[in-house]
């Protein structure tokens, strides 16, 4: 029995750039604009500090709608400091065949020594990196979140919405910040959260242009009757 | 001697044998502890990555058991071999 339709096969296009021009699509024209203006490019590195519209990440207390702008972390030269003291403490037992302090023990003490130093180490290295990669600061279409964990045990969400944010402050000096620019940001809010702090952030003023540009937009929606 | 002096003597003679041993079970005690807080951090790690989820958070997730797993390991390796 002959068909009826057959539908024309569509022509396979690149997914990569696909995905990208879907990400960009999905926000409003206001905002590509603005992110335009600043110059703020979706990019595709998810160990980055500094991530623009950042693809396959949400977070818990997301709403369906809601858009990451951008998501923020500390500045990577902040991690610096427990690398140099990682690489320390990774040569530290080399210094046994020059100094033999644990030449007291059995072999099998110092064996099991050396283990647990290593193990030591890994968590420790691990803990940094956990404390650094989900300690994020995170500018959607409606809100800022700050997600700290202080500690494997205590952890703190804050937010503030966008239309209640009342001052936007920014800080960076001296000699590393400006080399590397990074800086603080302080938003002061009129919700329960009175202020809102992002440390070490790269490119402070993108940041603070962005979210003054995101206060217009809400200022305008408001007006316009369009709020969400 | 009287058996509790037979007693006494024994466990107040310091044997090179017992302090080794002694050491070993404050070495297996202190990797126990470790083991608790290996368990701890993937707990944690479980809770980072529903807080933030990302494509990294699996890869994560599988250190975090490799610790823990690492921990065991040298745990049954000082029990064995101290």
């Amino acid at each position: 029995m002959p068909d009826v339709y057959v539908a024309p096969k569509k022509p396979v296009l690149n997914l990569k750039f696909k995905k990208k021009k879907a990400v960009r699509n999905l926000i409003p024209k206001r905002l590509k604009k603005s992110l335009d203006q600043i110059g703020l490019e979706p990019g595709t590195n998810s160990l980055g500090a500094f991530q623009t519209l950042p693809e396959k990440i949400s977070f818990s207390i997301q709403d369906g709608e809601e858009t990451i702008i951008l998501l923020l972390r500390r500045h990577l030269i902040t991690n610096l400091n427990w690398l140099i003291l990682t690489a320390l403490m990774v040569l530290t037992p080399l210094l046994l065949k020059v100094f033999p302090l644990l030449d007291f023990l059995p072999l099998r003490f110092q064996l099991i020594a050396v283990l647990m130093w290593y193990l030591f180490i890994i968590s420790f290295v691990f803990e940094k990196f956990l404390s650094w990669f989900f300690n994020v600061y995170i500018i959607t279409d409606e809100r800022l979140i700050d997600v700290d964990f202080f500690s494997l045990v205590y952890r703190e969400v804050s937010q503030a919405k966008i239309d209640k944010i009342q001052d936007v402050t920014y800080k960076t000096g001296g000699l590393i910040r400006t080399l590397f620019n990074f800086g603080d940001i302080f938003v002061q809010t009129a919700g329960k959260v009175q202020q809102i702090e992002f440390e070490c952030i790269p490119k402070p003023t993108k940041v603070v242009k962005l979210i003054n540009s995101l206060m217009s937009q809400e200022e305008q929606e408001k007006i316009e009757g369009r709020i969400r | 001697m009287t058996p509790i002096e037979i007693l006494l003597d024994k466990v107040l003679t310091i044997n090179i044998l017992n302090v080794w041993l002694i050491a070993k079970i404050f070495v297996l005690l202190a990797l126990g502890v470790y083991i608790a807080f290996a368990f701890m951090v993937a707990k944690e790690v479980k809770l980072m990555t529903k807080t933030l989820i990302g494509v990294f958070n699996l890869p994560i997730k599988i250190l975090s058991y490799i610790h823990l797993v690492l921990t065991i390991i040298i745990f049954l390796l000082a029990l064995k071999i101290l």
